[in-house]
């Protein structure tokens, strides 16, 4: 037997859990024994102090404040349901913005899929720069074009800026609410 | 009318019959959530939640099941969950300023009853404290509600052979705290990150 198994032993009789052989066994073995008697002495410290130590209860009210909050929780659907309604007006007007945004770089797109394109940057390093040039010149254009819509377009600024503060600030509550267990 | 008979009545729908339930474990929840947070207005918001759940969820509580062993298990795990969450952004209590819960304060007879109470109430919480939030469950359902292995293990939803290695590993721990000589319980760098030394 190790001293091990004493220990092991220790905390079952703490528990009531050692058959009643064993602990004659266990007391024979802590009287000879000074560091498993320092163990036993220490568990047995932290046992009644252990048990010892009172329940405690609530402040009183508890009842009460319980039904209060079980009240406002059944009043919180209708404001997540609304949360959610706003979130997802503000996803699909964010999503329908950079729709727009990407579907004006359409022009660059289609001219470097032109196969004529590729096939002089391959051929012809001299057609190789003009398509650079028309490449560079097709993206001033464009950004001209996407500076005019979006630099001189307030509106179009706000609704995108706005729908985006909308839909961080709709998943950071959600991210809260999901905290709080009112959306699983 | 039993407990059975309340939890029938709520599930029928009669919100008042789950009343009398929470009038009943109160302190039993109330209790547990202090231990497991060390914290009372945190200890009481936690056992609002355990039965806002229990609530919730009724409809998912096997009556053959003690209530009982079903709510410390709700319990448990919403506190167990709140000490994961509190690792990364909070202060652990060993390291706080401990104040005596005010209702042991109150239910004191003397001044040094109640100093005595005070320490012992203080020196138990900072054990607590320094164990891992699984092994701190496993004492707080050992001694406070004097319930067996398998009890705690329905309860915690671990095996028996893992509460009892844990709850011994917990009592042997705190044993070596109070065996450190000084005024506070030595640390225990393998315990004293709540959740890291598994």
């Amino acid at each position: 037997m190790t001293h091990q198994n004493y220990w092991d032993w220790m905390q079952l009789a703490l528990d009531k859990a050692l058959p009643a052989d064993r602990h004659a066994e266990l007391h024979a073995h802590l009287a000879e024994c000074v560091a498993c008697a320092e163990r036993w002495e220490t568990l047995n410290r932290v046992h009644t102090l252990f048990l010892a130590e009172p329940m405690i209860a609530p402040r009183a009210g508890f009842t009460g404040r319980f039904k209060a909050r079980r009240r406002e929780q059944h009043s919180r659907p209708r404001m997540v349901w609304g949360f959610i309604t706003l979130g997802m007006s503000a996803v699909g007007t964010s999503v329908f913005s950079m729709f727009m945004l990407a579907l004006s770089f359409w022009p660059l797109a289609q001219i470097v899929g032109q196969p004529a394109a590729a096939n002089a940057v391959f051929n012809n390093v001299t057609v190789a720069s003009r398509l650079a040039s028309t490449l560079a010149g097709a993206l001033w254009v464009m950004v001209k074009a996407l500076g005019q819509v979006i630099l001189f377009s307030p509106a179009a600024w706000a609704v995108a800026l706005a729908s985006l503060a909308v839909t961080v600030g709709w998943l950071f509550l959600l991210r809260r609410l999901s905290v709080q267990g009112m959306v699983r | 009318m039993t407990e059975q008979d309340y939890v029938a009545r709520a599930l029928a729908g009669d919100e008042d019959a789950f009343t009398p339930l929470v009038e009943t474990y109160q302190t039993a929840i109330y209790n547990l959530c202090y231990r497991m947070l060390g914290d009372g207005p945190e200890a009481e918001d936690a056992a609002q939640e355990t039965f806002l759940r229990a609530y919730a969820q009724l409809r998912r509580y096997d009556r053959a099941r003690s209530f009982k062993t079903w709510l410390f298990s709700i319990a448990s795990h919403h506190c167990i969950d709140r000490l994961r969450k509190r690792r990364l952004t909070w202060l652990s209590i060993e390291d706080e300023d401990l104040a005596p819960h005010p209702n042991l304060r109150e239910a004191a007879p003397g001044p040094e009853a109640s100093a005595l109470r005070r320490e012992h109430s203080a020196a138990i919480q900072k054990y607590l404290a320094r164990l891992a939030p699984e092994d701190r469950n496993m004492i707080v359902l050992r001694y406070w509600y004097d319930l067996s292995y398998e009890e705690i293990a329905e309860a915690s939803g671990a095996t028996v052979s893992a509460v009892k290695s844990r709850l011994h590993r917990a009592r042997g721990a705190m044993a070596e705290m109070m065996h450190a000589p000084g005024p506070a319980p030595a640390r225990q760098p393998a315990l004293a990150v709540e959740g890291m030394n598994r």
